[in-house]
């Protein structure tokens, strides 16, 4: 990484989305599109695609991403940065008219699809980023230089150790107290 | 021409600028692109179908000619109508699809660093895929008769996670859990290299911090010390008598 002022800069485009919570209004409009390519029946997924746009929430804490939505069947999904495996940023020609793009996150499990998929969300590059800073490789990478738990352990033991030694070096020999 | 049609094409279909390198260490940081020989392996797949089509509205004139009389003096006319049509049409999309293979060829990019991969492809739908290299499981290359003819071949990266529906060897299924460098010139070469940096990372795989080859030494140094103090305090007690 390097470059500290990038990173400082990524790192304040990254404030906002801690309060990410709802998808942007161009969402619905983009579900309205959506929905007319089902010709004559697009009612059937106006209806569907409505109450999932109006239930969508994300909420992004220190450990992970979560997404629930849904109103009569409800789901949640709950991601944590480090077990994260591959970031999709996916957008069609109409999203991008709209401004938005779908961030498709894998984790290592078993399927093909992708395990959350981050919809409407305007500044997608900026959560990508925040993401991809969490994840495994790049999180650690970003400590950089910071010492293990482990080693800060041994380090504080050894410190202990050099205080026992001078406690014992200025006392006067053969003073028992 | 050329230039000014790709520009209204890229205008229309809204395709943003070339992606930034992910993290890592920006002089390690390359930008590869899809070989020339790949834009004519795509030509080629191009060039059979426009064949096929192209033979398709020439049957069809040859049979509007061999129309029984009374046919012919119904519906000739409107089949030579509708074959100009398509000839038409066809000849307009035989400028529009090459100009989309070219484009298509030209906006692609593999981005490497030295901890990460990017690859960025696509007009209509666009996919940019980040993966970083502590998440690799395997690393292959992939080769056919026509590519090896061309001198290119496929990178294929691999990270943890299954289920591959269908289209196994096609590649056309979305597989998430798949990178794939389409069509490099160097295959192996960026596989050596990938695979050069994937061993500093001496984990790699499933779990959750791995252990970085900076860390542990750093760990080790600390025993070495810790161990050093407690023989110092040793010697400092035995001198005490």
């Amino acid at each position: 990484m390097g470059d500290g002022t990038a990173e400082s800069r990524a790192e304040s485009s990254f404030e906002r989305i801690w309060s990410l919570e709802r998808p942007d209004p161009s969402l619905w409009l983009y579900y309205v599109f959506v929905s007319f390519t089902a010709g004559p029946f697009f009612l059937v997924p106006l209806a569907f695609l409505r109450l999932r746009y109006r239930s969508i929430r994300y909420r992004f804490d220190e450990e992970g991403v979560s997404m629930r939505w849904g109103v009569m069947f409800r789901r949640e999904v709950h991601l944590t940065y480090a077990r994260i495996q591959d970031i999709h940023l996916v957008s069609n020609a109409i999203e991008r008219w709209l401004g938005l793009a779908r961030i498709q996150i894998q984790t290592a499990s078993g399927s093909s699809k992708a395990e959350m998929t981050l919809e409407g969300l305007p500044d997608f590059e900026a959560v990508r980023d925040f993401l991809y800073f969490r994840m495994r490789g790049l999180a650690e990478a970003r400590e950089g230089s910071v010492a293990s738990p482990l080693a800060r352990e041994l380090a504080a033991a050894t410190t202990e150790l050099k205080a026992i030694r001078e406690l014992i070096e200025v006392r006067p020999k053969g003073d028992p107290s | 021409m050329i230039p000014a049609f790709d520009a209204w094409v890229l205008r229309v279909l809204r395709v943003p600028p070339p992606p930034q390198a992910p993290a890592g260490s920006s002089e390690a940081s390359r930008v590869l692109k899809a070989a020339p020989g790949f834009f004519r392996q795509r030509l080629l797949v191009w060039g059979w179908r426009q064949a096929a089509a192209l033979a398709g509205i020439l049957f069809g004139f040859a049979a509007g000619n061999i129309l029984p009389k009374e046919l012919e003096m119904l519906l000739g006319g409107p089949i030579r109508i509708v074959e100009l049509i398509a000839l038409g049409l066809f000849a307009l999309q035989l400028a529009l699809s090459f100009s989309l293979v070219r484009l298509d060829y030209l906006w692609r990019w593999y981005v490497v660093t030295d901890r990460s991969l990017r690859i960025r492809q696509g007009l209509f739908k666009i996919r940019e895929q980040t993966v970083s290299f502590a998440n690799i499981q395997n690393v292959g290359v992939r080769q056919g008769p026509v590519q090896r003819w061309l001198g290119i071949a496929d990178l294929e990266i691999r990270t943890a996670g299954g289920g591959q529906a269908e289209g196994e060897g096609t590649g056309k299924k979305n597989d998430f859990h798949k990178a794939v460098f389409r069509g490099v010139a160097d295959a192996e070469g960026i596989r050596d290299r990938i695979l050069h940096d994937l061993r500093r990372l001496r984990d790699s795989g499933l779990g959750d911090r791995p252990d970085s080859a900076d860390g542990a030494s750093g760990e080790l140094d600390a025993a070495r010390e810790l161990t050093s103090a407690a023989r110092a305090l040793r010697g400092a007690l035995a001198a005490q008598g």
